[in-house]
């Protein structure tokens, strides 16, 4: 219902932006009044692209499969990061099941050039074993990564992301949760950091920038 | 003179745009419409068929309805989670009980549906629950934004207004299971129990969908 609202909306306003400018170009006194006085027009596209991308850092842990995975083996590809933990009952298996959705929307030349990291937050659960079981189950081509707390934190962190643990309510011990973060970070084929999307985007327009993204570098 | 004509050229400049304005509006909120309920079955990778049907769901009169219970596939493993006392906890990370090293580490799941209240009078869900072997505990959950992080807060009951529907979806209200005790694959069916204020009682069928179904928007 709501993708149906996604794609009509995105017409619409698209098809308003058009015809205010159309008005705004025939307003022979460069009086452009008429366009800017309108604020309807201005739906934001949700995220947020950076230009020039960001520099980031590169890092290392240990890939479900059992091996050491950096950032800089990536090279050459888009890489989509996502924060998260696999003992996550809501926000994280509904961020992967999006991410499911909009690779399976790419096209399979781009897929080949789409990396898609999951990062562990709860290391201490997370093992690659663990990572092994559930990870691919969203997705075969899905990478989990995982490693000590610390050690995320800190790679997190330059992304703005953050997460700490809670206890709920008659919950034994173990059975925490942990809040955090939640966002898709697309990092280009140096690992520069390119853009950054809230979670709830719907996966057609998830693959739409990451399909933008595999093209611009493509491209230069 | 001069100016008049150019201020009449200008408003007519400007009318046109309106006008083209107005009827492309027209035009794009038609397609809206006219795209209602045509392409529901767009999704074959796990697709969650009626599942997220919420238009369909009628208000039966007199009764208290819950209808299209699905869930995702819980992946819970046959090796039991060691988790060592490998750190101190965080200030913030109260109530401050420490890291146990025995027992499963739990998996958590959430359960979505629609209730549709068709009395006459007002009722809340206020308690849910799963039988033993699969989950030691369901609650009553709501997933808020607190800045980027999305937070899952316990709720006492959820209110369902007399003649009213109430979904419960994805980064929403949900039911979540607690310490999940076995693998839940897809399309197999679980019974959760629902207890409203009332004391109205209902066992419902929840549906295993597969981990990749598309999120509803
Ligand atoms: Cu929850």
């Amino acid at each position: 219902m709501t993708r149906r609202w996604n794609v009509s909306g995105l017409l619409l306003v698209g098809l308003l932006v058009l015809s205010l400018g159309l008005a705004a170009c025939s307003d022979e006194d460069g009086d452009d009044s008429v366009a800017a006085s309108d604020p309807t027009a201005a739906a934001p596209a949700p995220g947020t692209v950076f230009d020039p991308p960001r520099e980031m850092g590169d890092f290392t842990l240990t890939a479900h499969t059992g091996e050491p995975l950096s950032l800089s083996d990536l090279q050459g590809q888009v890489v989509v990061l996502y924060f998260g933990y696999t003992y996550c009952p809501d926000v994280c298996p509904v961020s992967l099941a999006l991410l499911n959705a909009a690779y399976n929307q790419l096209t399979p030349e781009v897929q080949e050039q789409v990396q898609v990291v999951f990062v562990s937050v709860d290391g201490t659960r997370d093992t690659p074993e663990r990572l092994g079981m559930v990870i691919p189950a969203f997705n075969p081509d899905f990478l989990g990564v995982t490693g000590p707390e610390e050690t995320v934190r800190g790679i997190g962190e330059p992304y703005g992301v953050a997460f700490y643990r809670r206890f709920p309510e008659n919950a034994s011990p173990e059975n925490y949760l942990v809040f955090h973060t939640s966002q898709f970070f697309v990092l280009g084929q140096q690992g520069e950091w390119r853009a950054v999307y809230p979670d709830d985007v719907s996966a057609a327009y998830l693959a739409e920038q990451i399909t933008a993204q595999v093209e611009a570098r493509t491209s230069t | 003179m001069a100016e008049n004509v150019g201020n009449t050229r200008k408003w007519l400049f400007i009318g046109i745009g309106v006008a083209v304005f107005l009827v492309v509006g027209i035009i794009a909120v038609g397609l809206v419409f006219s795209g209602d309920g045509d392409d529901d079955d767009d999704g074959d990778n796990g697709d969650n068929g009626d599942n997220n049907g919420a238009e369909e769901i009628v208000i039966t009169e007199g009764e208290l309805t819950v209808t299209g219970a699905w869930m995702r596939a819980v992946i819970v493993g046959d090796a039991p989670v060691t988790v060592p006392e490998d750190r101190e906890l965080d200030a913030d990370e109260a109530p401050g009980e420490g890291m146990s090293d025995m027992g499963m580490g739990g998996s958590n799941a959430a359960v979505y549906l629609v209730i549709a209240n068709g009395t006459e009078a007002d009722d809340s869900l206020v308690a849910a629950s799963v039988s033993a072997e699969i989950a030691t505990e369901a609650q009553l959950h709501d997933s808020v934004m607190v800045g980027d992080e999305r937070q899952m807060q316990q709720q006492d009951a959820i209110p369902v207004p007399a003649g009213e529907v109430v979904e419960l979806k994805e980064r929403s209200l949900h039911v979540m299971l607690m310490n999940v005790q076995q693998d839940l694959n897809t399309d197999e069916t679980i019974t959760l129990t629902l207890t409203f204020e009332s004391g109205t009682t209902l066992d419902i069928p929840v549906q295993v969908v597969p981990l990749g179904t598309e999120p509803t928007q």
